[in-house]
């Protein structure tokens, strides 16, 4: 469940992340922290080093968010990929099916490979 | 399925019906709605995500109770729900509607109904209509039903009419196949790419 509504929230974030961006350059950011100061009134002031760390910590967060969604969407193409595969073998168990299990198993493959595998 | 993982299961369908949406809008660059219009849109598609969602729990009680019609009937509500924008094609809603269409069609197939699960698959298409995750779902179901009728026909002594859905199955289980193999291409793709930037 946690997973799900992570996703929920990552697709939410993506979306304000993306329209957000032009604000969050590292140039920009740098002009706002010191108004951020003043205007807070003795809230943290941010070295310009320390803003930009701060944004690519915000887009790596992002990056590995989205990359989490992709491998969720991932897996599940896959888990129907294999039941598909499944079904035209028990129909067909001729080359057939050995191509579209070597595909499968490709697949697979490229999933693992870039999400670790999926759970079961 | 243990009846924890179906209703976690039907809970990240969920999520990530609302997620795919939101980043299709998103990836468009579609204009939010502003001021009143807003207020409006949202609330009318948040009730229909939401009323989807809460039939999809009933379902999922009624399928671990053995109550595969109750189930389906819990479904239909939401494909005979009225839509919150008539007319308009909103990928959150036809998502939602693809998916719904494609437990039905699996519901009705394991109630012995394949007529019935053969038109709902079909009903399911018209809404995914792109080579998406839900089109290739739906086209694996798709299979599987023909798979089964083509099984009753050579029962019935029908043979010429099983050899046309047997051929029909395979043909609509290799699109499965090449669908779902596209998109865990894209996805894995723009992943790598992502991570190149």
């Amino acid at each position: 469940m946690r997973r799900a509504l992570a996703l929920l929230a990552v697709a939410v974030a993506a979306c304000g992340g993306s329209e957000a961006a032009p604000s969050q350059t590292p140039s920009t950011t740098e002009k706002a922290a010191p108004e951020a100061t003043t205007a807070g009134g003795g809230a943290t002031n941010l070295a310009p080093e320390v803003a930009g760390a701060r944004n690519d910590l915000d887009r790596a967060e992002r990056d590995v968010a989205a990359a989490q969604a992709d491998c969720a969407a991932a897996c599940r193409a896959l888990s129907s990929m294999e039941r598909a595969a499944e079904h035209l073998c028990a129909l067909d168990g001729g080359a057939e099916c050995t191509r579209a299990r070597e595909r499968v198993e490709a697949a697979r493959e490229r999933v693992r490979a870039a999400c670790g595998g999926c759970e079961r | 399925m243990k009846p924890a993982r179906v209703q976690l299961a039907a809970l990240a369908v969920a999520a990530v019906v609302l997620a795919g949406g939101v980043l299709a809008r998103c990836s468009r660059g579609e204009p939010r709605p502003t001021g009143d219009d807003a207020a409006v849109v949202d609330t009318e598609l948040l009730a229909f995500l939401s009323l989807a969602r809460a039939h999809h729990h009933e379902a999922n009680l009624l399928e671990q109770d053995g109550d595969l019609p109750g189930a389906i009937a819990a479904l239909r509500k939401i494909v005979d729900a009225p839509k919150p924008h008539p007319g308009e094609r909103l990928p959150e809603e036809e998502e939602v509607l693809a998916d719904t269409f494609a437990r039905i069609a699996d519901l009705e197939l394991r109630n012995k109904d394949t007529d019935a699960a053969r038109r709902d698959v079909e009903s399911g298409l018209l809404h995914a209509p792109d080579p998406t995750y839900f089109r290739g779902h739906l086209l694996e179901v798709y299979g599987i039903v023909e798979e089964k009728r083509s099984d009753d026909l050579r029962d019935g002594g029908r043979s010429d009419e099983a050899e046309v859905a047997r051929a029909h199955a395979r043909t609509l289980l290799h699109q499965a196949v090449d669908i779902q193999e596209r998109v865990i291409g894209r996805l894995l793709d723009a992943g790598a790419d992502a991570g190149t930037r």
